[in-house]
């Protein structure tokens, strides 16, 4: 799938989502903080793209820039980001406010703090219509019964009329996913969405998301810290540590031969479930602050492998097609 | 050879809902659970939310009495044990937890937070007690200058050393850990794991380790135990278990990992729909609303936990020797009918 979905570049169609050069910075009293630096990511039609990363990698304000929520104190120094070609920094709240919803939907991870614990199901994932297409009520109600529905809410008829408390946490991401499809919109950022469901729940709404993607069209941002989500899931895998994109590629070429070392590192740190997994390789240190990074590569502290070289940052290596590493160790492998 | 540091014995516990006199709502959180770990070693408990694993590591604590069965602490009954005695038997038991970030006092620095189980319990004083304080984070592989820090200054795995600093501190014999890696990213999970896996073999301790990771329970656990809707529907040493499931429910558990290899993606969703509510209890089989090889009486038999041997037990009615000829493939050997444990 992967390697088709990006033969979208040769096509004329910009991508659904382009970010090209994003940096993010907040203002601390020990300086500016770069949470974000120079990140260049793409998602094409009907992919899923995986942004995985660790506390602290930047992948969550980067979403939060696509969806033009970023909190008051962060500033976009420099870059872009544009939806299906046109750029959305710089519009104005309201204009955002209708992309939201209508272009882009979010699913968070936890669904209960982002249900409103007063409204029923059905009013809340109807609201789009009322609010976006200028749909009645009654209509908007019969709408989101249909969106309840889809996402396989059992007897979503009665469900829509009842509470989210009333919601197991596998119910209630169904519902948010219900109302981030409600509109259509051609792109979702997933932030997370299974993190907090137990595994039998998190398969049922993996599931869900590639079954929305099939069937509506819908391309996909997904945000996560676990590889094995991102095996499941994702066509395109972008690898993101201190603020910065360190290696990206097909899913497939990056689990077949991860080449830079944080990533090795992290699928030896993961315990899988399988046999013969002697031991857990942790990785040592910690992830640098931001507002003091190191000189050369991000990884350089906790990395098994620096050399002289990594004083100085490289760039994005080419390790084979459809796939790149941040490493100076890349070339010598070939 | 056997030598059970800790034994759980026919628990329930059943906790009352409230609602009017006559029409007052029960919810059976736990039903007949036996559970043993030995010295030294480390059983894992794995489930869905509502499965009861929390539950579970409550009653052990003391922190709820059961309703019914006994917890067995070094020969002793603790359910039933006074006040002042259950103080002592805490001191061999303690327990780590999930939230680093409420699990200390945010005015206590790690000196004041690590002393504290010292002066509650009387041991030591002065500058032995200093002592301790240094070795317990020696073995958690924090240096001394941690001591003056309050809990915000630290990390998430920082905090978690804390705490796991506090609990061996008193060198109890065992550990009761609820989901102690959850919050914590996987270089750091990682890490905390080893720690643990390090300080068992140092000290000898006992775990009690819940988690609803199947990978971290494999990777900690000797025996593990598989909860579902308040009761152990599988138990056994974790690799028979993880190797050859004998019960639907862990099978379905155990495919619905997802694997960190795109060429092992899952087709089929393993288990269909979710954890029924407690009020609501399936009739014979818990599982059998949820179970792909489920047969009619499913529905009527509550099934035993069938010994499969070499300490391997399933609750599933395809052990049963009556349904022997139809039995799925992964089933093995069918044992005498109604024989529990």
């Amino acid at each position: 799938m992967s390697a088709e979905a990006r033969g979208h570049r040769r096509q004329d169609r910009p991508p659904v989502l382009g970010i090209a050069g994003l940096t993010i910075e907040f203002a601390t009293r020990r300086g500016a903080a770069r949470v974000v630096d120079d990140v260049t990511l793409d998602v094409w039609p009907q992919e899923i793209v995986g942004l995985i990363g660790e506390s602290g990698s930047g992948k969550t304000m980067t979403a939060l820039a696509v969806l033009g929520l970023l909190p008051r104190t962060a500033r976009i120094t420099t870059g872009d980001i544009r939806l299906s070609g046109a750029s959305l920094l710089g519009l104005p709240e309201a204009q955002l406010r209708t992309i939201r919803g209508r272009q882009i939907a979010m699913i968070p991870q936890n669904p209960m703090s982002a249900l409103n614990p007063v409204l029923r199901v059905g009013a809340q994932v109807g609201e789009p219509y009322v609010l976006h297409r200028g749909a009645d009520w009654k209509t908007a109600l019969t709408q989101a019964v249909r969106r309840l529905a889809d996402v396989h809410l059992p007897l979503p008829d009665e469900r829509a009329s009842e509470y989210p408390h009333q919601f197991s946490g596998g119910m209630q991401q169904r519902a948010m996913t219900a109302m981030a499809i409600a509109l259509d919109p051609p792109l979702l950022v997933a932030d997370e969405p299974t993190t907090a469901l137990d595994v039998t729940i998190q398969a049922q709404i993996l599931r869900l998301l590639r079954e929305i993607r099939d069937e509506h069209h819908t391309s996909m941002l997904f945000i996560t810290h676990d590889l094995a989500v991102v095996a499941e899931m994702c066509d395109w895998v972008y690898v993101m540590y201190a603020g910065r994109i360190l290696e990206q590629g097909s899913v497939e070429r990056i689990f077949a031969r991860p080449g830079h070392p944080y990533t090795q590192a992290l699928l030896r740190a993961t315990p899988t479930g399988e046999a013969a997994q002697a031991e857990l390789i942790s990785i040592p240190g910690s992830i640098p602050s931001p507002v003091d990074l190191p000189r050369g590569c991000r990884f350089v502290d906790r990395c098994p492998y620096r050399f002289k070289h990594c004083d100085e940052e490289p760039p994005l290596l080419t390790v084979e097609a459809d796939h790149t590493a941040r490493c100076w160790l890349v070339e010598t492998h070939g | 050879m056997a030598d059970p540091l800790l034994q759980v014995q026919g628990v329930s516990k059943t906790f009352e809902l409230g609602g009017a006199l006559w029409a007052r709502r029960w919810l059976q959180a736990l039903d007949h659970v036996d559970l043993e770990i030995q010295r030294g070693q480390t059983l894992g408990i794995v489930g869905e939310t509502g499965s009861g694993k929390s539950t579970v590591c409550r009653i052990v604590l003391g922190l709820v009495r059961p309703s019914a069965g006994r917890v067995i602490f070094d020969d002793q009954d603790i359910t039933v044990l006074p006040a002042a005695q259950m103080r002592r038997v805490r001191r061999q038991m303690q327990a780590v937890f999930q939230d680093t970030s409420s699990a200390f006092n945010p005015r206590q620095t790690v000196r004041e937070a690590l002393l504290a189980p010292l002066e509650v319990h009387h041991v030591g004083s002065g500058e032995h007690r200093l002592d301790l304080v240094q070795e317990a984070l020696q073995h958690v592989g924090l240096d001394v200058s941690f001591l003056d820090r309050h809990p915000h200054m630290l990390s998430g795995g920082q905090r978690q050393r804390v705490a796991i600093a506090r609990a061996i501190i008193l060198r109890p014999s065992l550990v009761v850990a609820d989901e102690p890696t959850s919050a914590l990213d996987v270089s750091v999970q990682a890490r905390i794991l080893n720690l643990f896996k390090e300080i068992q073999r140092e000290l000898r301790l006992a775990y009690l380790f819940v988690s609803h990771n199947l990978g971290v329970i494999r990777y900690v656990s000797d025996v593990v135990a598989v909860m579902y809707l308040g009761r152990v529907v599988e138990a056994g040493p974790v690799e028979r278990v993880f190797s050859a499931p004998q019960h639907p429910y862990t099978r379905a558990l155990l495919e619905a990992i997802p694997h960190a290899d795109p060429a092992k993606r899952q087709r089929d969703v393993p288990i269909l729909g979710e954890i029924p509510s407690a009020y609501r209890m399936p009739s014979g089989c818990r599982f059998h609303s949820r179970c792909p090889v489920a047969m009619e009486i499913c529905a009527r038999e509550d099934p035993p936990l069938y010994p499969l041997g070499g300490g391997h037990h399933a609750a599933c009615l395809w052990h049963d020797s009556r349904f022997s000829s139809g039995a799925p493939s992964w089933i093995t050997v069918p044992h005498a009918p109604g024989v529990t444990t």
